[in-house]
This record gives C-alpha cells, sequence and structure tokens, in this order.
C-alpha cells in the first residue's frame, strides 16, 4: 500500500513538475536552459547569456563596452583596432561590470580593451520596485550556484501575461538581438520609422516628461569603478570611461550639484570622455529613441570622437575629453552650459577649449 | 514554520517517513513531539519558552485537580490555570493595547501615564495553544476528561504541529486518547489526507493571496478610493479570509489524517450560510464551541431572562473579537457581530413573513440565494472591522462606499481601477473562487473526494493533476503569512 502511494505521489508530482519544467524549456523567456544564442527572441537574462557565450568563445573577442541598455548602441565591433563585443545589461550597473570583468579575467579571457559607459542611472539606480530575480540573476559561477541558477529557471511559475509583455517590443520596435556577434540589439522598425518621419517621432508623445533616479549608491559606484580601473591597470588593460549623453528632460530633473560633482570625482580615477550636458545632442529630441535611450547615430558620433574618426559628423560640443586637470574649469563650463539652456531654451555657443 | 513554504514541504514528508517506519507507539508520539517543537521554534526559538510555560502550567493544575477530592481545591486549581495563561496572553498579546488606552485616557483629562509599551513580538500561535491548554484543565475540572498523567503525551497534545499555530482548538477528551491508539499506515486515510491538504493549499495559495494583492492594495492607499473599489475589497475580503482560515484548516486537518488523527470540524461551508446565525454556527466552529462552553454556558447561555441571554451573547461576541487581536477594530466587530445575532434571531418570522408576502417562499433556489446574498452582505459589511486598522479607516471606509458609485457604474467601461495585479490574474482569481463555490456546493451532497474517488483512474489523476498543476502556475509563493498568524 505505501508502495502504492508513493508511485501515485511521484506520478503526480513528476506529471505537474514535469509540465511546468517542459514549459519552462520550451518557452526559457530568459533564455538559459535552452542557450540557443541564435534564438533568442524576448528578455534574456544577458548576465547569463553574454558571459556564457563569451566563456565559450574565449577567442573571439578581447574588447568589451559595458554599460546598461544606454550603452547598447555603443556599436564599437565597427571600429578597426580590436575585437570588440557589447557587454551592456538592461539596467546594468558598474556592480554586475566588475563582477564579469573579474569572471572573465578569472577564466582566462584575454582582454585589451574595456569601455565603460557610465551616466547618473550607474550611482543613482534604485532597482527595487522593478527588480525581477529571474532577469537580474548574475552568472552563477559553482557548481552548486549553478544547480541552484538552473533549479529556479526550471520551476519557475509560468505567467502568461509575462510572456506577452516580452514579445511586445518585438512586435512594437522590432526588437532583435545579436548576441553572436555585436552584443547588440537593435530596434528596426523604429530607426526605419524615425528616419522616413522624424518630426513625427520627436513629437510622438514618447518626450514628454523626464524620468528621475531616487537612489543613492554614488560611495558603492566609486569603488566598483576605481577597482575595474585597478584591475585594467594589473592586467594591462586599456580602460576608456565614457559618460553618456542623456536627454536633457532628464537633467532638468537631476540633482546637478551631484552631476557636476561626480564629473570632478570620476576624474581623480581616471581621464574619461563625457558627452554628457545640454550640448547640441541632448537638447534634440531626434537623437533619442525614447526619454531613456540614445540612437545608434549617436553611439556612432560618440566613437568617431573617441577615436577620431570620422569626425566631420560629430558637432563641435559633443564630447569632451576630461581629466584630473582640466576638469574644475571643466565643471564651470557645465554650469554655464546649464545656466544657458535653463534661461533660454537653447544649446550655449561652444566656446570651450 | 509556515504550511506554504518550502520549509515545510520538506518537513513534512519527512516526519511522515519516519513516522510510519517507527515500530512504537511510544516512540512516534516523541518524534511527533520533536516535530512539533521544532516546527514552532522555526519562527523566534526562545519563545518555546511561552509554549512550555503554558504546557507546563496546564499539566500541573491537571494533576492536581485530579488528586484533590475537595472542591474549592479543585476551583482554586483552575482558577489558577486561568489566571495564568490569561497572564500569559496578557502580557504577550494584550500588554501594548491596555497600555495605549490607559495612555490616550488619561491624556484626555491632562495626565500622563508614562508606562512604555512592550517592544515583543506576539508569539506565534499564543492565542490557539492557551486556549487549547485552558480547555484541557477546565475540562479536567469538569470531570469531562481525565488528567493526562504522561508529560510528553500533554506536551504532544498542546503542541500537536498540524493545529499549534491557527487551531482547529481541540479538545482534550477528542485528541489526548488518539496518542493511545496505533495507527497504521491506511491507504485510503493518508491518501485522503494528501487530497485535503491540496485543497487547502489551492485556497490559500490560489484564492486568499491572489485576493490579498487587490485589497491590500486598497487598504493600503484607502484615500484613493470610493465606491466600487471599496465594495469590491470588502466583500473580497469575506472570500480572502475564508479562504485563509479554512485553507490553514484544510492543511491541517490533511496533515493530521494523514497521520492517523481525527480532527474536529472547523467550518462547514459557512459560504452557503442563509442567516448570521447559521454563519456562526458554521465559520470557525472549533472557536466558537470553545466561546460556547467556557463562557457563554457558564453565564448561563440562553436558559435565563430574554436581556441576560442577550447580554450572555453580546459578551461571548465581544470576546472572542478581543480573542483575535488586541484592538478596538476587533472589539467592536465581536459586539456588532452580537447584536446582528440577537437581531437575526428575533426577527426571523418578520423576515418569513416578508419573504410570504412578495412571494419568494414559492421558490426556494431564489430565496436560497436570496438569504445567502443577504448574510454574505452583512458579514462583510462587519468584516470592514476586522480588515481595517483602526477606527479612522473603518470610518472612512463606510462613508465612501457608496461615495461616486453611481457614477463609476454608468460609467463602467471606460471606469479604470488598479487593482494591483494583471486583468488575467484577476481572471484565474475569479475563476478559481467559481470552482470553490461549485465545489462547496457539491459538499451538501458529501465529500466530493469521496466523490472523485468513486470515478475512473483517468479521470481521477486529471482532476489530481490539473489542481496541482493549477496551485503550481497561480499560487502566489511569496510565502504570504496566514492572516490568523497575527492572532
Amino acid at each position: 500500500m505505501i508502495r502504492k502511494l508513493i508511485v501515485k505521489a511521484a506520478l503526480l508530482a513528476v506529471a505537474s513538475l514535469g509540465s511546468i519544467i517542459l514549459y519552462n524549456y520550451i518557452i526559457d523567456c530568459y533564455s538559459v536552459l535552452r542557450r540557443n544564442i541564435n534564438q533568442i527572441e524576448v528578455t534574456p537574462n544577458d548576465k547569463y547569456v553574454k558571459i556564457n557565450y563569451i566563456l565559450n568563445n574565449k577567442e573571439k573577442f578581447d574588447s568589451f563596452v559595458f554599460g546598461s541598455s544606454r550603452a547598447a548602441h555603443i556599436h564599437a565591433y565597427k571600429l578597426k583596432e580590436g575585437k570588440w563585443y557589447n557587454m551592456f545589461y538592461w539596467m546594468g550597473i558598474p556592480t554586475e561590470w566588475l563582477k564579469t570583468v573579474r569572471v572573465l579575467l578569472k577564466n582566462n579571457v584575454r582582454i585589451k580593451n574595456i569601455m565603460l559607459a557610465i551616466d547618473e542611472y550607474s550611482y543613482t539606480v534604485d532597482r527595487g520596485p522593478i527588480y525581477d530575480e529571474y532577469l537580474f540573476t548574475f552568472y552563477p559561477e559553482t557548481f552548486t550556484d549553478r544547480a541552484d541558477f538552473f533549479f529556479k529557471y526550471m520551476v519557475k511559475q509560468p505567467d502568461l501575461i509575462e510572456l506577452k509583455d516580452m514579445y511586445k517590443p518585438i512586435k512594437k520596435w522590432g526588437l532583435v538581438f545579436d548576441f553572436e556577434k555585436t552584443g547588440c540589439y537593435y530596434l528596426r522598425k523604429l530607426e526605419r520609422d524615425i528616419e522616413l518621419n522624424p518630426q513625427a517621432h520627436m513629437n510622438s508623445g514618447v518626450f514628454i516628461h523626464g524620468v528621475k533616479n531616487r537612489g543613492n549608491r554614488v560611495k558603492d559606484f566609486m569603488y566598483e569603478i576605481t577597482e575595474i580601473d585597478r584591475l585594467c591597470r594589473e592586467n594591462n588593460i586599456n580602460l576608456i570611461f565614457v559618460f553618456n549623453p542623456i536627454i536633457s528632460l532628464n537633467y532638468e530633473l537631476e540633482d546637478m550639484d551631484l552631476f557636476v560633482d561626480m564629473k570632478k570625482r570620476v576624474a581623480g580615477v581616471r581621464d574619461y570622455w563625457d558627452f554628457s550636458g545640454f550640448n547640441s545632442i541632448g537638447t534634440n529630441f531626434y537623437y533619442f529613441t525614447d526619454i531613456l535611450h540614445y540612437r545608434p547615430v549617436v553611439g556612432d558620433m560618440m566613437l568617431s570622437r573617441i577615436f577620431n574618426e570620422n569626425i566631420a559628423r560629430v558637432p563641435g560640443d559633443f564630447g569632451i575629453h576630461v581629466t584630473k586637470d582640466n576638469v574644475e574649469r571643466y565643471a564651470g563650463f557645465l554650469k554655464e552650459q546649464m545656466d544657458y539652456y535653463k534661461k533660454t531654451r537653447k544649446v550655449m555657443p561652444f566656446n570651450y577649449k | 514554520m509556515q504550511f506554504n513554504s518550502l520549509s515545510f514541504l520538506i518537513f513534512f514528508p519527512v516526519i511522515v517517513f519516519f513516522y510510519f517506519l517507527l515500530p512504537d507507539r511510544r516512540i512516534r508520539n516523541i518524534l511527533l513531539l520533536a516535530a512539533s517543537f521544532f516546527f514552532y521554534m522555526w519562527w523566534i526559538p526562545k519563545y518555546v519558552l511561552v509554549i512550555l510555560a503554558s504546557i507546563a502550567i496546564t499539566y500541573v493544575s491537571g494533576l492536581l485537580i485530579g488528586m484533590t477530592e475537595s472542591k474549592s481545591r479543585k476551583k482554586l486549581y483552575v482558577a489558577l490555570s486561568v489566571v495564568l495563561n490569561v497572564v500569559l496572553l496578557g502580557v504577550f498579546k494584550y500588554f501594548n493595547f491596555f497600555n495605549e488606552s490607559i495612555t490616550w485616557l488619561l491624556k484626555q483629562i491632562n495626565l500622563e501615564w508614562g508606562v512604555q509599551n512592550l517592544s515583543i513580538l506576539l508569539p506565534i500561535g499564543i492565542s490557539f495553544y492557551t486556549f487549547k491548554a485552558l480547555s484541557y484543565t477546565i475540562d479536567v475540572y469538569k470531570g469531562a476528561v481525565k488528567p493526562e498523567k504522561n508529560f510528553l503525551t500533554y506536551a504532544l497534545f498542546v503542541s500537536f504541529f498540524p493545529q499549534l499555530i491557527t487551531g482547529p482548538i481541540e479538545r482534550g477528551w477528542h485528541l489526548l486518547p488518539q496518542f493511545y491508539e496505533d495507527h497504521n499506515f491506511d491507504y485510503q486515510r493518508v491518501s485522503n489526507g494528501f487530497k485535503l491538504m491540496a485543497w487547502g493549499f489551492f485556497k490559500k495559495a490560489v484564492i486568499a493571496d491572489k485576493c490579498g494583492i487587490f485589497i491590500d492594495g486598497v487598504y493600503n492607499n484607502l484615500q484613493a478610493y470610493h465606491g466600487l473599489p471599496l465594495i469590491l475589497a470588502t466583500w473580497l475580503y469575506v472570500i480572502q479570509i475564508y479562504c485563509d482560515l479554512s485553507g490553514y484548516t484544510d492543511i491541517a486537518i490533511g496533515a493530521a489524517d494523514v497521520l492517523g488523527f481525527k480532527t474536529i470540524k472547523n467550518f462547514n461551508r459557512p459560504l452557503f450560510s442563509k442567516s448570521i446565525v447559521d454563519l456562526w454556527r458554521r465559520w470557525h466552529m472549533s472557536m466558537m464551541s470553545w466561546f460556547r462552553d467556557y463562557l457563554y454556558i457558564p453565564l448561563g447561555g440562553n436558559r435565563v431572562s430574554k436581556t441576560r441571554h442577550y447580554f450572555n451573547t453580546i459578551v461571548t461576541f465581544t470576546v472572542s473579537g478581543f480573542w483575535h487581536s488586541a484592538n478596538w477594530t476587533f472589539i467592536i466587530w465581536g459586539f456588532i457581530n452580537g447584536i446582528l445575532i440577537i437581531i437575526s434571531t428575533n426577527t426571523r418570522g418578520i423576515r418569513d413573513r416578508i419573504r410570504t408576502m412578495i412571494g419568494l417562499e414559492k421558490f426556494p433556489v431564489l430565496k436560497s440565494i436570496w438569504q445567502i446574498a443577504v448574510t454574505i452582505f452583512i458579514f462583510g459589511f462587519g468584516a470592514v472591522l476586522f480588515r481595517a486598522r483602526n477606527i479612522g479607516e473603518t470610518s472612512y471606509i463606510v462613508k465612501n462606499l457608496l461615495n461616486g458609485l453611481g457614477g463609476q457604474l454608468l460609467n463602467i467601461t471606460s471606469f479604470k481601477m488598479d487593482i494591483g495585479m494583471s486583468w488575467g490574474k484577476a481572471t484565474i482569481m475569479i475563476i478559481s473562487i467559481i470552482i470553490l463555490i461549485a465545489v462547496e456546493f457539491l459538499q451538501r451532497k458529501g465529500s466530493v473526494r469521496e466523490m472523485i474517488s468513486k470515478k475512473p483512474v483517468y479521470i481521477r489523476f486529471s482532476a489530481y493533476y490539473i489542481l496541482l498543476l493549477w496551485i503550481l502556475i497561480f499560487g502566489e509563493f511569496g510565502s504570504k503569512s496566514f492572516i490568523y498568524f497575527q492572532f
């Protein structure tokens, strides 16, 4: 009788749990179970997918762009020097970039260049309300971590609504991932629509209100970028710091004293290229896909400025090289630029030298 | 440890496995006792001292009552036991309530009290196990049960883990003898126990916790709501609290069943009650029978003058409200239910005549639906006090239940409401509630589990498979506590 009960209970458990596992394996919302990088269609756990891919293709890339999804449109793979891969993470923060650098170095990935695309999100983000444990679980390194990791995704509670939401960007914006060759994602339909009718895009209602990040992780941020800097120096990696351009609507909500202060602090760690501020790109909605993200054309201009290629297409006020020697003067310029814009709603004529 | 936690899903099968592996009843009891204390100490280990104190007090008093022939001494021992248990409850559950009430009262006449609140957490299940232990002492005093001499068996009676946290509040005469019986493995009983547990999980994880998302959303931001959302939250709370407590009860009874123990009934399809009196006969029956036996009847019950009978009813319900929680809202909730019982009892004739007058008596189904709807309406209205955190919130809800309702109903197609979850989840919640009502409707003819067990194997298996899958897919597994844990 005991055997009969155990067999029946086991059958039921296997049937019901098996159904859940099968569903998760087939749907694989976060792209961790089937591991087919060519079939990524919905929001993947990019921490897992990308690190796993790089570790299985150690020779394929030697240069990496790190950042949040804003950095996804830095198409560094177009550069002649280095085999670049864009390691942006959804809502990525420096904690994850530092962890990733450590994992790559520990696993003997040879790194020549790293580009860190930082911005106000990196030191003010508060993921609390939008935290999704499946999206943000980091790449598991140990055997037990891996067991926990895969178990979690296998027995994940199916959510049909979540599934529908995840496929939405594909339909609406023509979202396409390329995790195999570039690490980037592309919004094919949206890009085409913007080029066909830029005015309609700028008036589409996307650019009405800015978004303010409310957290404060300045201390952690400074530790993390300093640590990445140290690791790069120790391992002869060329490290480039970049401040992302942000749309002017968001600057207006930011704590501008902190914004300027962070420019000074980061300059204390390493020189950087600053693309932020009320410049001719940040104040023009044409250059943004939405309130948070700049377009690939902007990423291309950033690369042109940094690597001095096709420089003619880059506006003079877009991208300034900041060092600890010129940062005080630069901070003064930023404040002046900001005041001018707030008073006139126009971009200040570029006079910084 | 919570029933709806992964730890319990591991703990319980392990205990069941070793329980049936052990050959001797006494060793099995020791295993159950150890498991019960482990279960209790999972939360805050030091609070085991509180339950041990209650066990020790009632065990010794039971022995002393049994040893003496003197009536006055028996009375003294039972009184001591009651007082000491009430002191335990008083310190851990009611001290801050009385302290705050006295502070507020004295403040009205510009006096200071100056006594600080105790910063202690309420020991989980204290209201349940103290009442269980007290019922034993009183039953020994009344001669309804013999004093238990074996301390371990008595400790197991009070701490028996399936019933420890939220009841049912068992009685010594019913549960104690079962610890002296051999519980051999019985396939049918064990299988039935697991099925009942699964049904309990369905009620808790799928219905109660889903309802909770919407209700918490409304109650945590009350000022933002009026009309329809308040009405929905108020009456959905009846479903939530029913599924929460009866879900726990089903898991408790099922778990005890698996181990071979019969448990007293705690709910009898209360959503089908046809009057408030009927509802209180079907709702949380173990608690209501406790108050009936140890408070209402000693006060004189209904074999007294009418006025005294009303007084007894109101006192019983008010105390039962206070037993739930040390809060004025619960005291008022209990008091109102007492009044409702009196009104319900005294208006039966008038209600019958009105129904006859409007012709409802000719349509028994319609009549039943009407009676049930009115009962749930009244009970749900009272439950506002049960859910609201204070009188201010209660007052806001009552004032704003109908505020703007007309406009909301007229523009129902364009009316938007943040329900705190996707409409998909809400649909699942509604379907689950319909399933619950359908099953309880079928239960009027007997156990649905038995009905299913008579069906061919593929139907049986499909039913259990769908139930399990439904829980796994649609259940809320954020380890939400059972509402009655706070009592």
